[in-house]
């Protein structure tokens, strides 16, 4: 498929549906940028905040979903992600791409936080199937509401093992 | 009856009498015409019943296990065995506080009992549920028996039934695999009563479901490959469907995976070569057909669809084929980018814009740019 090997037009387009492109992913696709320029200049990098949403507050048109872990780095292979639950919404979709772009995960459910895999309880054998963390890669949460409809989606935030 | 009798005292001689009793209360034949042989099986089977003690007990999940009874037994001239082995077959589930649920067991087999003056054959068979503990399984049900006993050259019928009681416990487990002594608690007993025997029943069980699981992995395996050919079949999936044989895929090998840390699980679970992968191929062949005719789908479904596709490892850097992936990619792609050139409101704009970017189609999410705006 036609991926790019930033996230800038990753993270542009998922502030489309907003109506907001986002500063720091209006601009031509920059492949040697780091990922958390691409998306959001203004970051301050902290593990607790990353970065700023990308998408929707400016327009009103979609919230933002705030994520709440895992830390931009030192996630482990298989780390919990967790965000705060969305006024109204029904249910959550979770993706998980690689910063080239290349989808690891994805994830669908009325809960506010899922382990990698969907696992229930994290597996004590190191050799677990299906995806893992591996490199540094991206997350991002959309809402959709009772209707099916989308009404908040997160900023696009690294992650690293 | 002969035959066998002459059988069973080449057994003795040899000091391998087979008798069934701990398994099923075999009749131990007694000269004594006032005793009756459905007397001498209550005895015997008053013999099975001693509480077991245990270092091992069957960790929380569904247990599946076979024993195989052999040996017999002999006190005051009167003895009986199994002329065959038999087969008890037994299953249950042990509760996460380690009761016993939900079980059952079940044998048939062939008893012969002899004494000097009488010998009997019988046909038995049992089946009762167990209940108990996850360190003592209690037995219990009914063995019912038919046949005849010989007493002095006279043929007497018998057919009765008779109650089961008896417990067993694993002597060693680890994890999800056990194994035991299904007749060590009567065995106890039958020496206790100054009965000689040689009754076992060694069994294996293995844990074939965690104790969320409402079946076993290689039923559950056969109903999400049956369900999925159905879908197959059906032509045009609906998409809530594809999700949720998705979902119980998901959970099937989350069990089969805790299965298979202990290596108990089987490596493939059907006749033939094909790898645990297998559902993930079916999921991947209905989504090709279904997103073969992407108007029959709204922007919603295809959402679903590829998420349902990325999660399960059909695609994404976790696809166990990646040319089949590639195959399957394609078929999201067209069927989005269908959505979107199809676009009639910003909702549907922001559906593909979501579906694009977890699945890395960075075209399609540029193209969810423009038509939003």
């Amino acid at each position: 498929m036609r991926r790019l090997s930033t996230l800038a037009v990753v993270a542009a387009a998922l502030s489309v549906p907003a109506g907001l492109a986002a500063a720091g992913a209006a601009g031509p696709p920059d492949a040697g940028a780091a990922p958390s320029t691409s998306l959001a200049p203004e970051t301050t990098g902290a593990e607790s905040s990353g970065i700023e949403p990308t998408v929707a507050d400016a327009t009103g048109e979609l919230a933002a979903v705030t994520l709440l872990e895992p830390a931009t780095t030192g996630s482990g292979p298989l780390p919990t992600f967790r965000w705060e639950p969305v006024a109204g919404a029904a249910e959550y979709v979770l993706a998980v791409l690689t910063q080239s772009g290349e989808p690891i995960w994805a994830w669908q459910g009325a809960e506010t936080s899922v382990m990698l895999g969907a696992w229930d309880v994290a597996p004590a054998d190191a050799n677990v199937p299906g995806p893992l963390i591996t490199e540094a890669s991206v997350w991002f949460v959309a809402a959709f509401d009772a209707t099916a409809a989308p009404i908040a989606v997160s900023e696009m935030r690294p992650i690293a093992p | 009856v002969s035959n066998r009798r002459i059988s069973f005292r080449q057994r003795v001689g040899a000091g391998s009498v087979a008798v069934a009793a701990a398994l099923a209360a075999v009749p131990v034949g007694s000269a004594d015409s006032a005793r009756s042989p459905a007397a001498d099986v209550a005895d015997v089977a008053a013999l099975v019943a001693a509480p077991p003690t245990t270092t091992a007990t069957f960790a929380p999940g569904v247990w599946k296990g076979r024993a195989i009874g052999t040996g017999g037994i002999s006190a005051s001239g009167a003895e009986g065995f199994l002329p065959e082995p038999v087969v008890v077959d037994f299953e249950f589930s042990v509760r996460a506080d380690g009761t016993v649920e939900s079980g059952v067991w079940q044998w048939s087999g062939e008893v012969v009992s002899a004494t000097a003056e009488a010998s009997g054959i019988f046909q038995m068979a049992g089946s009762g549920p167990l209940g108990g503990t996850n360190a003592s399984v209690e037995i219990t049900g009914t063995i019912h028996m038919s046949g005849s006993v010989t007493v002095n050259g006279n043929v007497l019928d018998v057919d009765q039934d008779m109650p089961a009681e008896a417990s067993f416990f694993a002597s060693w487990a680890a994890c999800t695999v056990a194994t035991g002594d299904l007749a060590i608690g009567g065995r106890a007993a039958q020496q206790d009563a100054g009965v000689a025997t040689t009754v076992k029943a060694p069994f294996t069980a293995r844990m074939v479901a965690g104790p969320d699981a409402d079946s076993t992995i290689e039923q559950v395996f056969f109903e999400l490959v049956t369900d999925a050919e159905a879908i197959i079949a059906a032509g045009a999936p609906v998409a809530g469907d594809v999700v949720d044989l998705v979902l119980r895929i998901e959970r099937w090998h989350h069990e089969l995976f805790r299965a298979a840390q202990c290596g108990s699980a089987t490596p493939n679970l059907m006749p033939g070569t094909q790898p645990h992968t297998y559902l993930v191929e079916l999921i991947g062949s209905i989504l090709v057909a279904a997103l073969a005719n992407p108007a029959a789908y709204s922007t919603n479904d295809i959402l679903d669809l590829g998420l349902a596709a990325l999660r399960i490892g059909v695609i994404g850097t976790a696809a166990v084929d990646p040319a089949f992936a590639d195959q399957v990619e394609a078929s999201l792609h067209a069927a989005l980018q269908s959505k979107l050139d199809a676009a009639e409101n910003e909702v549907d704009c922001q559906i593909v814009g979501i579906a694009a970017n977890a699945l890395g189609f960075t075209d399609i999410a540029a193209g969810a740019v423009a038509c939003a705006g």
